[in-house]
């Protein structure tokens, strides 16, 4: 059973393109997307920031920038 | 990829042309929609009935069997069409033609718009409780 | 490669922008024949025969663009008595070419409700356009290298071996859909009012009134009585939209055409009910 908001989901796009990701489409997307956290707050009638990721968790991009910084240095 | 000026500019005149149309076409006149309604002037059912008709045959010829919007049966459908039918026949107000309504000089349809926004509010408030289920799609 | 817009690489849709535009065109030209044929026995002295003889005036307009109001408006009142609309078939012709050509040109689909949505919810909405720009800012690279690093966190680091060798999981076919920001909604829902007011000012003109017309008048007047029954088939009508998931030209046009089958099934429901409480309306009230 795949999870119903593939088509519209902002987040899958970017989830589906690499095959390293694909693990969070097998587990999520294509399993248990009902433990999602994008699909449960639809539930909510919550609109879904695309940086949600479906164990809950928001996708920092800020570390990520301080981190390169780091390694330039 | 569109601009957002351009997707606006866009926008304004696709609301412009379809706030037009609407006035013309007499959406925005409670006793067209009533006579709709009650049967006393097919002019406004015809004109819907053939809008769809058009847009099939326009779905059939660009989009070639793309979807250009999903949106699935779910359990609010029935209701959600029966609170809007009955706001319809009562206020003569879609949400399209809510603000034509205000703009061509019905003051009271300013009630309209505010009860409009309300509703919107308390779906929003209730959703969680007591409407949980998809409704298709993430937006 | 990771594909931040939904509809990334070369898009097939663009080679409909040209239709689109083109019968965006088309609409506007079938607006003012429109506009034309419905004045065509609209001269001032068809009108000044017309307030002492409202059959000939009928019979004077072609067709049925002359069935609008003429007949039951009552022969004093408002100003716009002689106000005419358009036949069906321009009706139609207007409202499907604009559905089609507003979804080829913007890609969205069409639909009012999703508007006065984003605009109510306006902060919230704010802060997703606000997140998005982020991750479009940041760049594919840096996306999916912050994905990877939430990879290795939620699955540890034997996942990434295993899901690389694993067969891909299946696609999804994507709808062409975009978004737009909440000005961009503000902007459509005002103009759509605008283009409602252009179009009575060429047509008859505009005057205030308290009521929605004699109609609505004779069952609810024009007093407290009429405000409350608007403010609450106001909310019944935000709320049965949301609940339903779409109105008149989300639901009725774009679902309708694209042969969807909640569409059906709420265009259905709406349009029964319209007709049972209209027709209880004139039994009870009438």
């Amino acid at each position: 059973m795949a999870c119903p908001h593939k088509i519209t989901c902002e987040l899958f796009p970017l989830i589906s393109g690499s095959g390293a990701l694909n693990i969070w489409q097998n587990y999520y997307c294509d399993g248990n997307y009902e433990g999602c956290k994008r699909y449960q707050s639809t539930l909510d009638g919550q609109q879904i920031p695309i940086t949600l990721l479906p164990n809950g968790r928001t996708l920092d991009l800020s570390t990520l920038k301080k981190t390169e910084k780091e390694k330039v240095e | 990829m569109m601009t957002v000026t351009r997707q606006r500019i866009y926008l304004a005149g696709f609301g412009l042309v379809l706030g037009y149309c609407l006035e013309r076409i007499g959406f925005a006149s409670f006793n067209e929609v009533h006579r709709l309604f009650v049967f006393a002037d097919f002019r406004l059912l015809f004109t819907f009935m053939g809008a769809v008709a058009i847009t099939m045959a326009g779905c059939l010829l660009f989009a070639r069997g793309r979807t250009l919007t999903l949106r699935p049966y779910h359990k609010g459908s029935i209701a959600g069409g029966i609170l809007f039918g009955a706001g319809w026949a009562i206020t003569g107000t879609c949400p399209t033609a809510a603000l034509i309504y205000v703009g061509i000089g019905h003051v009271p349809a300013l009630a309209t718009v505010a009860g409009i926004v309300a509703g919107m509010f308390v779906y929003h408030r209730l959703k969680p409780r007591f409407f949980r289920w998809s409704t298709g799609g993430c937006e | 490669m990771i594909r931040l817009t939904q509809s990334g690489g070369v898009n097939p849709i663009e080679r409909y922008r040209a239709p689109g535009l083109a019968l965006c065109m088309y609409a506007y030209v079938a607006m003012f024949v429109g506009t034309s044929v419905a004045h065509a026995g609209q001269n001032p002295m068809h009108v000044a025969v017309a307030e002492t003889h409202s059959d000939t005036s009928q019979e004077s307009l072609s067709g049925n663009a002359a069935r609008g109001t003429a007949e039951i408006a009552p022969a004093s009142t408002s100003a716009r008595k002689h106000k005419t609309f358009w036949p069906w078939w321009l009706g139609a012709l207007a409202l499907g070419s604009l559905t089609i050509a507003f979804w080829s040109v913007l890609r969205m689909p069409l639909g009012v409700s999703n508007s006065w949505d984003k605009v109510c919810f306006w902060r919230r909405e704010r802060e997703r356009e606000r997140l998005k720009a982020g991750v479009v800012n940041a760049g594919p690279d840096r996306v999916q290298d912050a994905l990877l690093a939430e990879t290795l966190a939620q699955f540890g680091p034997g996942a990434l071996d295993q899901a690389v060798t694993a067969p891909a999981a299946s696609g999804a076919k994507r709808i062409a859909n975009q978004t737009a920001p909440v000005a961009s909604h503000l902007i459509f829902l005002v103009m759509i009012g605008a283009g409602g007011v252009i179009s009575a000012l060429l047509n008859g003109g505009i005057s205030m009134s308290f009521d929605l017309g004699p109609e609505h008048r004779a069952y609810f007047g024009d007093g407290v009585l009429l405000w409350l029954v608007l403010f609450l088939g106001g909310a019944a009508t935000g709320f049965g939209v949301r609940l339903g998931g779409g109105c008149n030209t989300g639901h009725g046009l774009s679902g309708m055409g694209c042969l969807q089958v909640g569409s059906m099934v709420t265009t259905a429901s709406f349009f029964g009910t319209a007709i049972l409480v209209s027709l209880l309306l004139e039994w009870v009230l009438g």
